[in-house]
């Protein structure tokens, strides 16, 4: 107990330094966020600005898009995603550690074939908006690229393969059971925590996705996310910075820009739904691990 | 020397005063394309579609700075009045964010989509010819029977800065194609501190920029950094140095320029010239003596919001007229202007945002009839670069137009700050703070700056494209550390020569000369 | 010998009922396999971009062929060598150091018992989702030359002489590294603390009894098990050896000239060299060069592992 005990310390110490690794620069990010801009340029990022000021924040939600409309965006885009695509990569994963299934060799490779070729930006455009038309439609943030991934498979048929016991579901076979209701009722309960963790990974990648709406909102500028309008916002700032002096009559605009705030409050814009929403669901997370956790 | 040049300058300047009292009629007597008739079956072909009702739409995409702005369709509507009545089309407008207009552009006009008319800033002009993006303009007399406002508004010279072997793939945009070399510009508030009376060194009182030496520059540098040791004395964005403060031509890029552009078409090595030794050496001192920030390497933020914070002293700008104005309206506070190299066109000054048509356009005459219009009718012109009046802008009551009631940069539907882009916006409503002369004094500073020989000359790098990537690759590397003083020019550059002698700056510099031969030859420039 | 005879001579109804088993898994399969061809193997054929001379009328399939010319750039050069090494060395830096720590992560969060164990494990994860570009901001803050932390608040109190970070080469290697690391740390670890908390209990409880040490449970019961999921990340991992993260190599350096010899990579050298010329077949060409050597790669690797231990290859 005494080692036990030895081992706690030694792990909240390494946790501690950890943390505030990754703690300090966020502060330092929030700090400067609501730091004066002109200070900012002057001055560098601080702890402890000379001049605090909440213009950033101001300008972020006042101008053009509404901040508002596209974290709903956000939302909605995250939650479907997150279903289907979990609902597709589980059943794809599940159906690939089935060592008695014809064809799981080609299939497991031709999946993880994906993960190292693909045919481009300039095919992939053309495929999704002429062959889909899907270009300047919700389906456009939603299908490319997010929804499933050959990583997430093959580690989701990993861990049927190796942390399901296959006995268990040869008996309930054996027992009259169908696929499905083998599938449904014994191997998704127990295969909880890879759930939590794929639905996780996927629906982070739907939160941080800004490229789709690049890429395929031309003209809608109401379906933009949250990420992808604070990206094209950052962008831009950073474009017109970079070319103010070779576009001559570059531009007024610039002069009433927050440009070094500004970006710090995105960020923080950016991630704190996710900081709210995430203790939450880490709750869940780990309520299904412990009861899907395989015991005996 | 120096002197004698700038006072030479100033009277060169004085002169377009002059001329530009008596109105823009200089250009009469220029050499212009042919037109292929006296208009009528231009006009005929917009009767047809007036008559038939059936009106076609062109879509026009641009690059705009905050992205699509909610008005963008209503004054797309508002165009389209004016489109519909005169030439039986209606018209589309996709503006585009600058951070995505270029990867936007190049999967639309990949894929086949509709964009019929577009600029080709920031996608290129090059690149776009090179996946042959480009629709000839000038096939089955396109652009001589339906774009004859065009013809009326450039000369052939001008059009031909355009042309690719020949070819016309594009129409330049109305701005400032000159650019005055070496411009330096530093607060008055500044400058009065120190004790320096700029005002009485302007050559005439209505000028709005002096013409001054080094000497000059560098002992107000000494005295600024004295005054304000907290401040950077000076700044320069890496990105512009050389094209703007070096009075040579560098057609498409810096691997072979034109040392002496205005006397001969002979390619040399910018970086091995006393030219460029010079400025880096300048740069070094300055850094050595303290005036250039020790992060300036790595700065992110445009030099006028380094001068608005009051961390920057002066900065380098690239001048033309209305240039004190647009600085010290980006600086927070008035600006004197200095310039030190002289003003002048490079080859390029036509083909750097040309609006061009897709190849793929589904109809090219009613494309070109409204790119025609967009260069010529005064009332488009203006709503493509100000928007609708009563929404989004109204008479100031002076000539001048303003934001309207409300209405203000932010709120604005329709306020792109892009009009640089826009095809013609000479002919649009002038804004509050510009003087109501300024385009007839952009035109005859334009018409009399210096010229470059190669004027017109496009480089096609494509048979050499591994070379410029890793010539590209190399540069990139030592510019920044040359060109803002942090390397010694006398190790720096002939490290910087060895790097790209081996990455094939000869052979590329060899190709770029047959081509620019090949031009002047088929041009009759000698 | 017994169960190849027994199995041909229930050939037959055996492979019946396995086809009958099969149909419903195939149908679960469905939606997946429908999603990677639409999604990957629809445009898949565009590859043959990198070996066009791209002309938009023809477009990508009616382009006149190009042979190899697309993909000289990336050999021709003196910058070859040096673009291959750091994008190799570092790939191969960042796969151990990140395995090692995200596994050591994922062990001490398991072994916590208190509740603050779920703070460390938000927290950590946050970095990951900030963009490169702000996180460029972030280092800058510490390594600027004026105003950084490091030079204002750590090198001067202790009277030394502040550092041109942004010039110095020979500091980026390390910084890169721990960039890479403290942003990915709390991303990497999850997968490994999902697997270890799914590992059945009762093995450490008879370990307990037995009188193992946490140290032994770990070593002799923990490690053992991840094996498979250690195996497999880094295999995948090995398949993008020759990509690099741009934002890492472009922005965090803040594209700084004087550290090219030591942040220069494929990506990013593919990046500043077409910036202006905008050439899509080029950069088609880089991916297939770093596709290609990746799948070699990863090819190779699956075979020795096996060899060595045929249970836990990828295919």
């Amino acid at each position: 107990m005494k080692q036990e005990k030895r081992f706690q310390v030694f792990g909240h110490i390494v946790m501690t330094i950890i943390t505030l690794c990754a703690v300090l620069p966020l502060i330092l990010l929030l700090i400067s966020s609501f730091t004066d801009n002109d200070v900012l340029i002057r001055n560098g990022y601080s702890f402890t600005p000379e001049k605090l000021s909440a213009y950033a924040y101001e300008y972020i939600f006042t101008s053009g898009n509404s901040v508002v409309h596209a974290y709903g965006i956000s939302i909605v885009l995250t939650i479907v995603g997150t279903l289907l695509g979990l609902t597709i990569t589980t059943l794809l994963g599940y159906a690939l550690s089935k060592s008695f299934l014809p064809g799981r060799g080609v299939i497991t490779f031709l999946v993880f074939f994906t993960m190292l070729f693909n045919g481009g930006l300039v095919p992939t455009y053309i495929n999704y908006s002429d062959v889909f038309g899907i270009k300047n439609t919700f389906w456009a943030l939603l299908v490319p690229g997010l929804m499933m991934n050959a990583f997430n498979v093959l580690m989701v048929k990993s861990y049927f393969v190796s942390s399901i016991p296959d006995a268990l579901l040869e008996a309930a076979y054996i027992d009259g059971a169908t696929e499905g209701r083998a599938f449904v009722q014994i191997a998704l309960p127990l295969a909880k925590p890879i759930i939590a963790t794929i639905g996780m990974f996927i629906g982070i990648g739907y939160w941080n996705d800004w490229m789709n709406g690049y890429i395929y909102l031309t003209k809608r500028t109401d379906l933009y996310s949250i990420q992808n309008l604070l990206n094209r916002m950052i962008q831009n700032i950073q474009f017109l910075m970079q070319n103010s002096s070779t576009i001559s009559n570059a531009n007024q605009g610039l002069a009433s820009i927050p440009s070094v705030s500004v970006r710090m409050a995105m960020a923080v814009v950016g991630v704190l739904p996710i900081v709210i929403v995430y203790p939450f669901i880490q709750n869940n997370f780990v309520k299904g691990i412990t009861l899907g956790g395989v015991k005996g | 020397m120096k002197r004698f040049l700038s006072m030479l300058l100033v009277a060169c300047l004085a002169l377009t005063m002059i001329f530009s009292v008596s109105g823009l009629a200089v250009a009469e007597d220029l050499p212009r394309l042919e037109k292929a008739d006296d208009g009528s079956a231009a006009a005929k072909a917009a009767q047809d579609r007036i008559d038939s009702g059936k009106y076609p739409t062109v879509v026009i995409a641009f690059m705009t700075w905050a992205g699509r702005l909610q008005g963008t369709d209503r004054v797309a509507e508002k165009m389209s009045e004016i489109t519909r009545e005169k030439i039986g089309v209606n018209v589309e407008l996709m503006p585009m964010d600058s951070a995505s207009y270029s990867q936007n552009m190049n999967l639309m006009l990949a894929s086949g989509e509709q964009v019929d008319l577009f600029n080709a800033v920031s996608v290129g002009f090059m690149p776009c010819y090179n996946k042959g993006y480009l629709y000839d303009l000038e096939e089955d007399d396109l652009l001589a029977t339906y774009g004859q406002g065009i013809i009326d508004t450039f000369t052939s010279i001008e059009l031909g800065g355009c042309r690719v072997g020949g070819t016309l793939y594009g129409i330049p945009v109305k701005k400032d194609d000159a650019s005055g070399k070496f411009g330096i510009s530093i607060p008055t508030k500044y400058l009065d501190e120190i004790g320096v009376d700029w005002q009485s060194m302007y050559a005439n009182p209505e000028d709005e920029i002096i013409y001054t030496d080094f000497d000059f520059i560098e002992d107000t540098f000494a005295k600024l950094h004295e005054k304000y040791p907290d401040k950077v004395t000076f700044y320069t964005d890496p990105g512009s140095t050389v094209s703007q403060c070096l009075a040579m031509d560098y057609p498409s890029d810096m691997f072979g320029v034109l040392l002496d552009p205005t006397n001969s078409l002979e390619l040399s090595d910018l970086f091995s010239s006393d030219m460029y030794y010079e400025l880096c050496e300048r740069f070094y001192r300055w850094n050595q003596n303290g005036w250039i920030s020790p992060d300036a390497i790595t700065e992110t933020n445009a030099t006028t919001t380094q001068v608005k914070a009051g961390s920057l002293c002066a900065y380098k700008t690239a001048t033309k007229p209305g240039i004190r104005q647009q600085e010290s309206n980006l600086c927070g506070t008035p600006v004197a202007i200095f310039q030190l190299g002289p003003d002048f066109k490079g080859s390029s000054a036509y083909n750097t945002m040309p609006w061009a048509m897709n190849q793929n356009t589904d109809d090219p005459i009613a494309a070109m009839q409204v790119l025609n219009l967009l260069y010529t009718d005064p009332d488009l012109a203006t709503l493509i670069c100000w928007g609708e009046e009563g929404k989004e802008w109204q008479e100031s009551g002076d000539g001048h137009i303003k934001f309207a009631e409300g209405v203000d940069a932010q709120t604005s539907e329709f306020y792109n700050n892009v009009n640089w882009q826009m095809p013609n916006q000479f002919i649009a409503r002038i804004w509050e703070g510009d003087s109501l002369d300024l385009w007839e004094r952009m035109q005859n500073w334009n018409d009399n700056a210096l010229t470059s020989k190669a004027m017109g000359f496009v480089f096609d790098n494509s048979d050499v494209s591994a070379e410029y990537t890793a010539l590209t690759n190399v540069y990139n590397e030592y510019q920044r550390q040359l060109e803002l003083g942090f390397l010694n020019p006398d190790e720096g550059i002939p490290k910087m020569e060895e790097r790209l002698k081996s990455a094939g700056l000869e052979d590329y510099i060899a190709e770029k000369q047959a081509q620019l031969n090949a031009w002047a030859e088929a041009n009759g420039i000698q | 010998m017994a169960k190849t005879r027994d199995k041909s001579k229930m050939s037959k109804a055996w492979r019946q009922a396995t086809l009958k088993r099969s149909i419903p898994i195939y149908l679960m399969a469905l939606p997946g396999l429908i999603y990677l061809f639409i999604n990957n193997y629809m445009p898949m054929p565009g590859i043959i971009l990198a070996f066009k001379n791209y002309k938009a009328k023809f477009g990508i399939y009616g382009s006149p062929w190009a042979g190899l010319k697309n993909f000289q750039y990336l050999f021709s050069t003196q910058d070859a060598f040096i673009i291959t090494r750091n994008t190799i060395l570092y790939n191969v830096v960042f796969i151990i150091v990140n395995l090692i720590f995200a596994v050591g992560v994922a062990i001490i969060l398991s072994e916590l018992t208190h509740k603050v164990k779920k703070v460390y494990q938000s927290i950590i994860l946050l970095p990951y989702l900030l963009s490169a570009v702000i996180v460029s901001y972030l280092v800058y803050a510490f390594l600027s030359s004026e105003n950084g932390f490091f030079n204002n608040s750590i090198l001067k109190p202790l009277g030394k002489a502040p550092i041109a970070w942004y010039q110095e080469q020979k500091y980026w290697p390390f910084i890169l590294v721990f960039v890479n690391l403290w942003k990915g740390i709390g991303y990497n670890c999850i997968i490994y603390l999902s697997t270890i908390i799914g590992f059945d209990r009762s093995l450490y409880e008879a370990a307990s009894i037995d009188g193992a040490t946490k140290w032994q449970q770990i070593t002799k019961i923990t490690l053992p098990l991840l094996k498979p999921t250690i195996i497999m990340l880094t295999l995948m991992a090995v398949g993008r050896i020759f990509y690099s993260d741009f934002g890492l190599f472009y922005q965090v350096p803040q594209n700084s000239g004087a550290l090219y010899p030591v942040t220069n990579t494929i990506d990013t050298y593919v990046y500043r060299g077409l910036l202006q010329l905008g050439d899509i077949t080029m950069s088609a060409a880089a991916g297939v060069y770093q596709s290609l050597v990746g799948f070699v790669l990863v090819l190779s690797a699956n075979l020795l592992v096996r060899k060595l231990d045929p249970e836990n290859a990828l295919f």
